[in-house]
């Protein structure tokens, strides 16, 4: 695994989940799954935290081992003071009322209203029902489907399920709140809707989430930190800011490629190439980089430039990603600009 | 058809007994009754037993509340022991545990205990067929929320069902009236008995035929109810 900031070595009191060498194998089939593999993992009380991966990679039952719907094979997994693994269900049950679930496909039950959907989790904890009714109706206001309480889920769109789904989650006031591809069946801008709603659970509630997706664009929006799984393994973990802008196996980098362009190369750049006479370079840009003031002088220099490719996200409120700027001009005053430019940030040519 | 058979047909139709409505009516009325509390009796216990027996088929499958797989196994084998036996066989088949149990082999008491027996058994594989087309994250999302295994049975499972096991049950209770017409073989009155033994010995079409017509209203009625039940619990 490797790590961006320092781990801590000892539980820590501001640990919400913690993850101790912790392996699942399935054994239904003729040859034994390893779906989580050896995985080592604190989760901060307060963050939202992303786990990333393929389908297959064992993200998805990760989540549920943490709330006990799958039971460790070996290693120790605790959530707050509750020790998961090895419990038995009733305590299982107990320790699942401070945690909540949302999924992909919502799983409301259609037989219910909204309002009954809600109710649930409640009549599971045993609220006496003047204390439930009031409740419900609070959490439906929480996530802004306050007149929708008598709609039955197939009368609602895709988002507004989801946002029973959270209601329902947050029903029994839990700590934790897990959330299974909860935008993967959403379009994009009720993806964002979603998305805002589960930091608002974040920030207004304090609940700390673990978001499990395979877009990066949804860690990119929301999450403090990431962990990128692959074959079941925490392949890399650390600041969702140092994973985009220094990722460092080739899993992480392929996830953030999918929201930060990252330097052309192969086909992209010999396209590139092809399509421009001037020199081409690929360079990183963050909050510190002063890149504007080196190109507003590059006129004094008789170098001209054209932004070709490239784009920028904000991470955590700062902003990371490339850009590929066409260089025109004689060969040494285009070398001069690229010795200025490799001043203030990272530079690199645009090879085919 | 032969020649012969057309003949008899024609001659049955021929020599047609005058019916005696004035005698027949109490009469049917009174098989009517016998069919309906047969029927009722029979849904009644079978449906309770048979959901319970279906709930269990299907929460011990695997991956399921209950996964059980040696019990699982049993349940598959007893249904599919006892579903292939033709009713009437059955009926006599069963003779030495009514003995035993009620203490009769004929009359309603009899027909209704096997009747029981049959029915269960088709109730139970019913209910099995319409749970598994439950959406098992309904079911995830209910354990995540901390809910015991009783409360998902009985506050999730059921209710996600409603709709199709209404229809489910309604077809069966068409089967039972069918299995109600084969008791009259060991004496236990109704419709079925009273057509056979009234109309069809006795060459008279006109009870048979109406014996046959209160039925179709009986399974009409019967249907149209169900149907309308399940759609206004399915809201479609």
């Amino acid at each position: 695994m490797t790590e961006h900031t320092s781990p801590v070595s000892e539980a820590h009191s501001s640990d919400m989940v913690v993850l101790d060498h912790v392996t699942k194998v399935f054994r239904t089939g003729k040859t034994p799954v390893r779906a989580v593999d050896d995985v080592s993992l604190r989760i901060g009380r307060g963050q939202i935290y992303a786990i990333i991966g393929y389908s297959g990679a064992g993200k998805s039952t990760l989540v549920r081992l943490i709330n006990g719907l799958e039971s460790t094979t070996s290693g120790t997994l605790t959530v707050e003071d509750t020790t998961i693994s090895g419990a038995k269900e009733p305590e299982l049950r107990k320790a699942r009322t401070n945690i909540g679930m949302i999924f992909q496909q919502f799983n409301l039950m259609n037989s219910k209203t909204v309002a009954g959907n809600v109710d649930f989790p409640l009549k599971v904890a045993g609220w006496p029902a003047a204390r439930r009714r009031k409740r419900v109706q609070e959490l439906l206001e929480f996530v802004g489907l306050g007149s929708r309480a008598k709609s039955y889920p197939e009368q609602l769109s895709g988002g507004q399920k989801q946002r029973v789904g959270i209601a329902r989650s947050l029903a029994n006031e839990p700590s934790l709140l897990l959330a299974d591809e909860s935008t993967s069946a959403l379009d994009p801008e009720t993806t964002e809707e979603v998305l805002g709603l589960l930091k608002k659970v974040n920030e207004e509630l304090g609940i700390t989430v673990v978001v499990i997706t395979h877009e990066m664009d949804v860690v990119a929006s929301i999450a403090d930190r990431v962990a990128v799984m692959e074959n079941g393994k925490v392949v890399e973990e650390g600041n969702v800011y140092d994973v985009f802008s220094n990722p460092q196996t080739a899993p992480a980098r392929r996830f953030v490629s999918t929201t930060v362009k990252p330097t052309p190369s192969g086909d992209r750049a010999s396209e590139l190439i092809e399509r421009h006479k001037g020199y081409l370079v690929s360079v990183e840009v963050t909050d510190h980089t002063d890149l504007g003031d080196v190109l507003s002088k590059l006129g004094d220099r008789k170098v001209r430039f054209n932004i070709v490719e490239g784009g920028l996200e904000t991470l955590q409120g700062r902003t990371y990603g490339k850009l590929t700027l066409e260089l025109l001009g004689e060969i040494s005053a285009v070398d001069a600009a690229v010795e200025q430019l490799k001043l203030v940030t990272n530079v690199q040519e645009v090879r085919a | 058809m032969t020649l012969n058979s057309h003949s008899l047909i024609a001659a049955t139709l021929e020599a047609k007994p005058k019916t005696d409505w004035a005698e027949v009516r109490p009469e049917l009325l009174q098989a009517t009754l016998e069919t309906i509390q047969m029927v009722a009796i029979t849904m009644v216990i079978a449906g309770i037993g048979g959901f319970l027996i279906g709930l269990l088929l299907y929460t011990t499958r695997r991956g399921n509340i209950l996964q059980n797989r040696p019990l699982n196994f049993v349940l598959n084998l007893v249904v599919n022991f006892v579903r292939p036996i033709p009713f009437i066989i059955l009926l006599v088949a069963l003779g030495p545990v009514m003995l035993a149990t009620i203490g009769t082999t004929i009359e309603m008491k009899a027909a209704v205990f096997g009747m029981v027996v049959a029915a269960v058994f088709a109730v139970a594989r019913i209910v099995e067929q319409n749970l598994v087309s439950i959406d098992p994250g309904v079911i995830e999302a209910a354990r995540a929320m901390g809910a015991s295994k009783a409360r998902i049975m009985f506050s999730v499972i059921l209710p996600e069902a409603l709709g199709p096991l209404v229809l489910g049950y309604t077809f069966l209770l068409i089967g039972v009236v069918d299995m109600s017409a084969m008791a009259g073989y060991i004496g236990a009155g109704g419709l079925g008995d009273y057509a056979l033994s009234k109309g069809y010995q006795r060459f008279n079409w006109d009870i048979t035929m109406a014996s046959v017509l209160i039925i179709i209203v009986m399974v009409q009625f019967v249907q149209l109810f169900g149907n309308w039940l399940a759609r206004k619990i399915m809201r479609r």
